[in-house]
């Protein structure tokens, strides 16, 4: 998958901006604050019809304006779409057209394999276990199309047993029966999502460990998995059997639940653990390791796209600067799996000449103050130096 | 103030009705004060009658302006058969089908423990005791098909299967007439999971 084109318009710091891109590599320099992440955070808006991690939607438009607005040329499939993202402030009113035709904003994502790498997902295993769900349902909705639709209705449902849980007016009977109301589509919601993050677990881990072993040769091994309250293979359970168990779980704790005033059984409280040579990244690696196990899972995540038939575009916002020297190839390895790149910069480094060379066609892109120029210069090597 | 206090307190208490923003109960306002005198003192009068006419029908608590509602004053309903709906709307929609020969029960709401609303304010109490007193054989569910709706549905369910009644739910899926294409993934997920042998 690549985008040939983009054009922004009262976009966050960018009034107006039309940009033709390279199929390859295009590089984004610029200092803080001149708008490089606004840029890379388009794509992932344009890809997906909504905005990058936990933006909102009134957040995007330049301020003063009524209005953003995006357009861009995205090449899926062998297939050319033509893909326009809005939204305006005072209709609320989201914008999302294919071809020209309305439609609903996620029919692109699920098929769109993009990979966004932030310097702070490389403190993915430092983190608490909320982040890393965060990071897993975020990464999982892009791939798996039901997923979201689960996870937003898993969310609500939770919200609202919460609340019921703390009820004080009802009876012990009625209350027991209202928990279980509520806790029928947890069980129903929860079953599915459970299955798919083992899923995709799973196939992440494989190539993650993989990844892992080349770089360290072999001496150090990771293991990703997931972390669950059901202690049950959920590969090869079917669902039937996964919301057997899962309301057996849920019935042994019923009592708890009412003693403590909110839901402690259900995937909410998973987590994704991290094992070097067996112990938890967490609590025995050291800071370099974590992050190269990080490296590892995004690897895994491009080659698993890479898999599917389709490469994968990969957008790294101001990665290198974060990292030493042995996780900066690390990173340049991945760069190939990828079929087009969006790499942001503040400077231009001596480092960064192998990704040159791996690249046939590349752009550079000059940011400053919310405008960007491409820089155009003759032969590859010259236009660092 | 751009405008008068009257006029002030006009737009004040359109604003308060579902739908309506500042801008549309700036329109009906002056709108209003276009009107003739005896049309004013129409629609205040429709409002405040209708208020203090329109009650619950003691049965099913559909609106109604006498004890029973013309649905359960209907003897020609079929009085083994109970549908259980969300809105007054909901109901409407049914009988416009001219399928249903039952009667209903209207919940006004669904659980919603965010909103302060539990079993006892949508009424299910006098719900079961109605499935036990006029000897109702099946229950038709027809709450709408979301978190809230699904789970007053399991709540009715539960509730009143140990007395002894067939409790259904209404099937979901396609909508009629439609292409397969335009349904969106969960709708189809819940066509395939009651898809049905022929």
């Amino acid at each position: 998958m690549y985008i040939s084109s983009i054009f922004l318009k009262n976009y966050r710091n960018y009034k107006k901006q039309d940009l033709q891109l390279s199929p390859g590599i295009n590089i984004i320099q610029g200092a803080n604050g001149q708008g490089k992440s606004n840029f890379l955070e388009s794509v992932y808006n344009l890809c997906f019809g909504r905005p990058f991690r936990g933006f909102k939607e009134i957040d995007l438009v330049y301020r003063g304006t009524p209005y953003y607005y995006l357009q861009g040329t995205i090449y899926l499939q062998q297939r050319c779409y033509k893909v326009e993202v809005g939204y305006e402030i005072e209709k609320k009113r989201k914008i999302f057209k294919i071809n020209g035709r309305k439609d609903r904003s996620n029919s692109l994502a699920g098929r769109c394999p993009v990979v966004f790498f932030v310097p702070e997902d490389l403190e993915l295993i430092r983190r608490g276990p909320e982040e890393r769900r965060r990071f897993l349902d975020r990464e999982i909705s892009q791939i798996a199309p039901l997923y979201g639709e689960y996870l937003s209705r898993y969310n609500r449902v939770i919200y609202q047993k919460n609340r019921a849980l703390k009820e004080k007016k009802l009876s012990r009977e009625s209350l027991k029966n209202l928990i279980k109301a509520w806790n029928a589509q947890i069980i129903h919601f929860g079953s599915r999502i459970l299955q798919k993050r083992a899923y995709y677990i799973s196939a992440w881990s494989e190539l993650a460990s993989r990844n892992f072993g080349l770089l360290f040769e072999n001496e150090q091994q990771l293991k990703i998995s997931y972390k669950s309250f059901l202690q049950k293979d959920l590969l090869t359970g079917d669902l039937s059997e996964i919301e057997l168990l899962f309301s057996i779980e849920i019935a042994a704790k019923e009592e708890e639940e009412y003693i403590r005033g909110f839901s402690i059984v259900g995937p909410h409280r998973d987590d994704l653990a991290f094992l070097i040579n067996g112990c938890d990244a967490k609590r025995f690696a050291s800071h370099g390791q974590q992050r190269s196990a990080v490296i590892a899972l995004k690897a895994a995540q491009i080659q698993y796209y890479h898999q599917q038939e389709e490469k994968p575009l990969f957008i790294l916002d101001d990665i290198f600067s974060e990292l030493d020297e042995k996780r900066r190839e690390q990173c340049f390895e991945l760069l190939a799996k990828a079929e087009q790149i969006f790499l942001s910069i503040t400077k231009k480094e001596k480092y960064l000449d192998p990704i040159f060379k791996k690249f046939s066609c590349f752009s550079f892109f000059h940011v400053q103050n919310g405008s960007i120029t491409e820089i155009k210069e003759n032969g590859n090597d010259r236009l660092f130096y | 103030m751009l405008f008068s206090p009257s006029i002030t307190r006009l737009v004040e208490v359109f604003r308060r009705l579902p739908g309506i923003g500042p801008k549309t109960a700036l329109r009906l306002t002056f709108f209003v004060l276009t009107m003739k005198n005896e049309e004013v003192q129409e629609m205040a009068r429709a409002l405040v009658e209708a208020k203090k006419r329109v009650r619950y029908c003691t049965r099913c608590r559909n609106l109604t302006e006498d004890e029973l509602c013309p649905v359960c004053r209907d003897e020609r309903r079929d009085k083994a058969l109970l549908c259980v709906v969300q809105e007054p709307r909901d109901m409407m929609v049914i009988e416009k089908t001219g399928q249903f020969k039952g009667r209903y029960f209207i919940l006004h709401g669904a659980l919603s423990p965010v909103e302060g609303i539990g079993p006892d304010e949508l009424m299910i109490p006098q719900l079961l005791q109605l499935i036990k007193d006029k000897k109702i054989e099946e229950v038709v569910i027809a709450t709408n098909p979301n978190v809230e709706g699904d789970a007053t549905a399991y709540y009715i369910a539960g509730a009143a299967k140990p007395l002894g009644v067939r409790v259904t739910r209404i099937g979901f899926g396609l909508p009629v007439g439609g292409d397969l294409e335009y349904a969106d993934e969960l709708t189809m997920t819940r066509a395939l999971e009651s898809r049905r042998e022929m």
